[in-house]
């Protein structure tokens, strides 16, 4: 798994590249914890180049959700591709995030 | 030095450079110092006690250090004890090659005190952090086994076979991919005739999810004894649901979360109510052929205790054969990072539709097994059928 993190308005936009899975999850949790944890954080997550993402990756995205609506800070994951968007509509996922279709549209949404 | 009073063994056929050496280490505050005189006698003590380091002199007759260092990394008990190569001034080729066939590093004559101490405290204090990293290692696996055999005890492994009064097969079985993990089933049965069936994946895998499968399948048994009103009237699958996912959102910081598959089996009417909380819907096996459950899915347990679970219904008949499993199965991977997917385990359903629930649950099994290969096991697995024979 690899993360880009880059800095747009005010928004950090966060690429996840790869897989989020048991070993790579907490790297990722600590990303998003970082941001979030703080009322001013806005963060999008980029899901474009993920190739796959496990119950242990959904998990650290629900502590985070879970964290931005604690602390007043935003969370926006976007450009799902068909197969991630699909395991995230069998775990029930898709309504339990903000969602946006591009990652513009996210930014927009996190300001 | 790295501990207290190391273990030393000098070798030397010389018995003027064994005491010059055993002087030096002595002056240094070495004192358990043991000295053989020739390869034989030294392989001889290492094989009667341990030791934590060797000095071995290069030169010696009938059997040179070099010999005898072949003869300790062939010995799988010898292989590890670090070995450090005391040679003349003109012997670097000998040392190399001692060097490259396992030895620490080596000691020149005459020593030097300094480099004595240094090469001897270098690689005595690898070996200490070894031993240390060797033995914490040993004890974190002997926790995590007995962990294990709790575990795999946890989940029902009697399986009763069909009766009049209860004409079902059932068997199951439990794989977590580490020693322990957050699959579960369970089977009981709530007032005499009504069959309860569960099949659950905790998110992630290991100790963690192990915990939170312990508390899930702890109460999956309670809540449903507590909802059997006293009329005897069964509850619906997804009351209970409801009810574990109530209790599992509290105390749960971590958003753990487990997806589940509940049903209760009417053993009169054959009907099959059931609830599915972000599950891979079970399968039923019978004489049309191999169908997925399709119904409703709820949320995924433990996320948020206001969400809602709907009861779904559907009449089996003798033969058929109901299976759950967890997405341990579907999502095994190959070393082509190939998934084995729905589609796999509905061929291998059909394959095995006449046969008992064990060959029924060793065949998906085995067929996973084989198509992983050498990949370890990705996730837990859980897999459980029940047939109905009457």
């Amino acid at each position: 798994m690899e993360l880009r993190e880059e800095q747009v308005n005010g928004v950090t936009a966060l690429s996840v590249k790869g897989r989020i899975d048991s070993t790579t999850a907490p790297a990722l949790g600590q990303k998003l914890e970082a941001v979030v944890a703080t009322p001013a954080g806005r963060l999008v997550v980029d899901f474009r180049e993920l190739e796959y993402i496990s119950s242990a990756g959904f998990r650290v995205l629900l502590v985070a959700a879970k964290r931005a609506e604690e602390a007043g800070s935003r969370l926006v994951l976007c450009s799902l591709s068909g197969r991630v968007r699909q395991l995230f509509d069998l775990g029930g996922f898709l309504d339990l995030f903000a969602i946006a279709a591009s990652r513009d549209e996210a930014i927009a949404a996190a300001k | 030095m790295a501990t207290p009073d190391p273990a030393l063994l000098v070798v030397d056929d010389n018995e003027d450079n064994r005491y010059t050496l055993g002087q030096r280490l002595k002056r240094q505050g070495y004192t358990n110092l043991t000295t053989a005189v020739n390869g034989r006698e030294a392989l001889e003590l290492l094989r009667s006690r341990p030791f934590d380091l060797v000095l071995l002199d290069v030169t010696m007759p009938e059997m040179n250090g070099y010999e005898v260092l072949e003869q300790l990394k062939a010995d799988p008990r010898l292989r590890h004890v670090p070995v450090i190569m005391i040679s003349a001034v003109d012997q670097v080729e000998s040392v190399i090659r001692c060097i490259e066939l396992g030895a620490e590093d080596y000691l020149s004559k005459p020593f030097n005190p300094t480099l004595l101490r240094a090469r001897l405290g270098a690689s005595l204090e690898k070996k200490r952090l070894r031993d240390e990293i060797d033995a914490h290692l040993a004890r974190i696996e002997a926790e995590l086994e007995s962990a294990r055999q709790i575990q795999l005890s946890m989940v029902p492994s009697a399986f009763p076979a069909p009766t009049a009064e209860a004409p079902v097969g059932i068997f199951a079985s439990l794989y977590p991919a580490r020693q322990v993990g957050g699959d579960l089933y369970d089977f009981f049965y709530i007032g005499p005739r009504r069959l309860c069936v569960v099949v659950a994946d905790v998110s992630d895998k290991g100790a963690a999810a192990a915990l939170f499968m312990a508390r899930t399948k702890t109460l999956i048994r309670t809540l449903a004894s507590l909802m059997h009103g006293a009329n005897g009237a069964i509850p619906e699958p997804h009351e209970v649901v409801a009810r574990m996912n109530e209790e599992l959102c509290e105390d749960n910081p971590h958003s753990m979360f487990a997806t589940m598959v509940l049903g209760t089996l009417d053993l009169g009417s054959r009907e099959l109510r059931f609830c599915n909380a972000g599950h891979p819907p079970p399968y039923v096996v019978g004489t049309a052929g191999v169908s997925a459950l399709e119904a409703v899915r709820g949320k995924p347990l433990g996320i948020r205790p206001t969400f809602t679970y709907a009861t779904a219904a559907r009449q089996l008949t003798v033969g058929d054969c109901l299976f759950l499993f967890t997405d341990g199965v579907t999502e095994a991977l190959d070393a082509n990072g190939e998934l084995f997917s729905e589609s796999r385990l509905e061929e291998v359903l059909r394959s095995v539709a006449e046969g008992s629930t064990e060959s029924v649950v060793s065949a998906v099994v085995e067929a996973v097994r084989r198509f992983a290969g050498n990949e370890p096991q990705s996730d837990d697995i859980a897999a459980l059928a029940v047939r109905l024979v009457g």
